[in-house]
């Protein structure tokens, strides 16, 4: 066993476990609240990913620097999203509203394709080699700082959710629509911030991963799937279990490259996932059997 | 009481003249249909994984298109203009299957594209039940024309020919510098297109007595090329030969700058290469890798110069590689139009056997002839080997061709960042 190979892997799986984590940070929020898997997720990371990437080539403003703008952007329309296409049906079957996420996700994704091009795009930021390097382990200092904004993220929305008015708002909804609605707050209005706060995340996650990663219209695919893993793996509506599930996921992937080709990566990963669930089906943060 | 019916002899003589006149001049007869619009297939991704290239494509091909209709259509079928039904494929299979059926109750019998092999090979099989001919534009894997099917055929390089072309440039440039290569690794994804391109980069590294160091397949569509990377700096070796996709190739090379992975040279077969984007967005991260691609710009190849304006003027850019297969591919289809005279695949496939159009003739702009062996493969087809200098793509191979030396070993990170 290689100790450089291992070494990297056990790096390498924590870092992009922390990206996992902080694409799913607002997929699974949207799920406690609303009760929607929003298929559109992906696409709304590219859009916040477009939205850095010209701030960055017309402004010069650094992407991380750039969430101050993408992040209000993203939650209008993530709110706009909610009120206009989602809400309307609220009270259908879950699967219609899977079918409308689906279509919200189509639209994004086409429009940015007509109006921009398929064509990929890369950015260059002056620390985009930078790396930090610990006896054989090399860490770009890129993807540290997304690590890092990942875990402070997720304790943000958690402060929200746990110390403001809206927050707790939005954990009653979560817990009892009904009592909630009866406690006088307006759900309609909480679920149109809950979309909105959703999109924000998954806009800020494209910010945040933009120094590193090509921008396309369809590139929200490559992270959606393993974004839904991590969710469920992690209890749907937990945040501090979707960052962990991130973590494990991202390490099992790692680490099983070392040993399987790189199409198997996934079976360690998987086969933790769904150990865990045999003993735990509500995810890592639910009740155990 | 029953009537008989007579014909008399004046209504006798005047059917006669209405079915003798009809026959002549109004109904059609099988092989010399006069069309006005001619249907193609095309189904290419135009969204999904990897839809720049199918984006580039696609603009070749209605640069062909446009180009053959304003010149009167295909002649021989009474100047039947050309109309491609577009689709996608999203990089899916069961999409593209499923085009395929929508195209074919439509009428069309003849298919363009698809670019992706792994696609290709699906449609093939559903091509050659249904007696539609499969022209293949931009698709290089070997093993489409190794099927025994007949409705099938290719006017580019496969990836025997690119391997052995590529291969052939380091062979050179080992003769020339005298540094020679001992250690090989190979980094594909792992669909038929990298497959083969691994298969026979294994048979000519053998050849050569190159030890194979690493041996890395991937699925389409990484997050992540950290640990592909490492393996691949902890294998160390002399050269690299890299068969992905353009995304997958934009992420792979910043991956490597980030860890500065150095390796002598890095080959890489198509596509990638091909995108304008790996080139113009990766900057100097992009410096010396080398590709096998057909030239769009190069200045030897004969009216090349007069297509690449068109393009300009018709999409506002100069044109890229991508988008010289697809116009190449709809030209050579004209050929075989003329010569079938008809849009019946199986005329259209004979016509491309017997076709022989040698280089500056009938919009063929390559170093090479168009024919076609009895698989469907132009086996004269060979690339460019083409090497980013300076942020341009500059062909190095074959020496008859280049413009610029081959840069081997490329430097290291700390001169080219």
């Amino acid at each position: 066993m290689n100790s450089e190979l291992l070494l990297q892997g056990i790096a390498s799986g924590l870092l992009i476990g922390g990206v996992y984590a902080l694409v799913a940070i607002g997929l699974t929020l949207v799920y406690g609240v609303l009760n929607i898997i929003n298929f559109a997720h992906g696409a709304l990371l590219v859009v916040g990913m477009y939205a850095s990437y010209f701030l960055f080539t017309y402004f010069g403003i650094d992407p991380y620097l750039s969430v101050f703008v993408v992040i209000p952007l993203l939650f209008i329309i993530g709110a706009l999203s909610q009120k206009i296409v989602i809400n309307p049906l609220m009270n259908a079957p879950a699967h219609i509203c899977v079918f409308v996420t689906i279509g919200l996700g189509y639209f994004l994704e086409n429009f940015l394709a007509f109006a921009w091009s398929p064509e990929y795009r890369n950015i260059e930021v002056s620390y985009a080699r930078s790396i930090l390097s610990l006896g054989e382990v090399t860490i770009p200092v890129t993807r540290l700082v997304t690590f890092a904004l990942a875990v402070f993220l997720t304790l943000a929305l958690y402060l929200f959710l746990k110390k403001t008015d809206i927050g707790k708002a939005i954990r009653a909804c979560a817990q009892e629509k009904d009592a909630a609605v009866l406690m006088g707050i307006d759900t309609k209005k909480i679920f149109a911030i809950t979309f909105g706060i959703g999109a924000a995340c998954a806009g800020a996650a494209g910010a945040f991963i933009l120094p590193f990663f090509y921008l396309g219209p369809y590139v929200g695919h490559t992270f959606l799937l393993t974004a839904f893993i991590v969710v469920v793996f992690g209890s749907m509506g937990n945040f501090w279990g979707a960052f962990l599930a991130g973590l494990i996921i991202g390490l099992g992937e790692s680490i099983g490259e070392i040993f399987l080709p790189s199409a198997m990566k996934e079976v360690v990963s998987l086969s933790i996932f769904i150990i865990v669930l045999f003993f735990r089906p509500a995810g890592l943060m639910g009740q155990p059997r | 009481m029953e009537t008989k019916k007579t014909i008399g002899r004046r209504s006798f003589l005047e059917m006669l003249g209405v079915g003798l006149g009809a026959s002549v001049f109004g109904i059609p007869r099988s092989g010399t249909a006069q069309k006005k619009e001619m249907l193609l297939g095309s189904i290419l991704p135009m969204t999904g994984g990897d839809p720049e290239p199918g984006y580039h494509v696609f603009n070749g091909r209605t640069l062909a298109v446009e180009k053959i209709n304003a010149e009167g259509g295909i002649k021989s079928m009474g100047g039947a203009k050309i109309k491609f039904i577009n689709t996608d494929h999203q990089g899916k299979p069961e999409v593209a299957l499923a085009e395929a059926e929508r195209l074919a109750t439509q009428g069309v019998k003849i298919i363009t594209c698809p670019f992706m092999s792994g696609i290709a090979l699906v449609l093939g099989q559903f091509c050659e039940k249904n007696r539609i001919l499969l022209v293949l534009t931009n698709c290089v894997g070997y093993e489409l024309t190794q099927q025994g099917w007949k409705y099938i055929t290719r006017h580019h390089f496969n990836n025997k020919i690119n391997l052995q072309d590529l291969f052939s440039s380091l062979d050179d440039v080992q003769k020339k510098t005298g540094d020679s290569i001992k250690t090989i690794g190979f980094l594909y994804e792992n669909s038929i297109w990298g497959n083969t391109a691994a298969k026979f980069s294994k048979e000519e590294s053998n050849k050569r007595g190159w030890k194979i160091v690493a041996d890395l397949s991937y699925p389409m569509g990484l997050t992540d090329a950290t640990m592909l990377v490492t393996k691949l700096k902890v294998a160390n070796p002399d050269v690299l030969m890299s068969c992905s996709y353009v995304a997958d190739n934009i992420l792979t090379m910043k991956t490597m700058a980030e860890k500065r992975y150095y390796v002598k040279s890095i080959i890489s077969v198509g596509s990638g290469m091909m995108s304008p984007s790996f080139v113009t967005q990766l900057g100097k991260a992009a410096e010396y890798w080398v590709g096998s691609a057909p030239r769009a710009t190069h200045p030897k190849l004969p009216g090349i110069s007069q297509v690449n304006e068109a393009y300009q003027k018709r999409f506002g850019h100069g044109m890229p590689d991508l988008a010289m297969l697809g116009y190449h591919g709809v030209m050579c289809l004209r050929v075989a139009l003329e010569m079938a005279g008809t849009d019946d695949p199986d005329k259209v496939r004979q016509a491309y056997s017997k076709m022989y159009v040698p280089p500056g003739q009938q919009e063929n702009h390559n170093h090479y002839p168009w024919k076609f062996d009895e698989t469907g493969q132009n086996p004269e087809a060979h690339c460019m080997v083409s090497q980013i200098v300076d942020g341009k793509l500059t062909t190095v191979w074959p020496l008859d061709y280049a413009e610029k030396d081959f840069v081997y070993p490329i430097p290291p990170w700390e001169k080219r960042l």
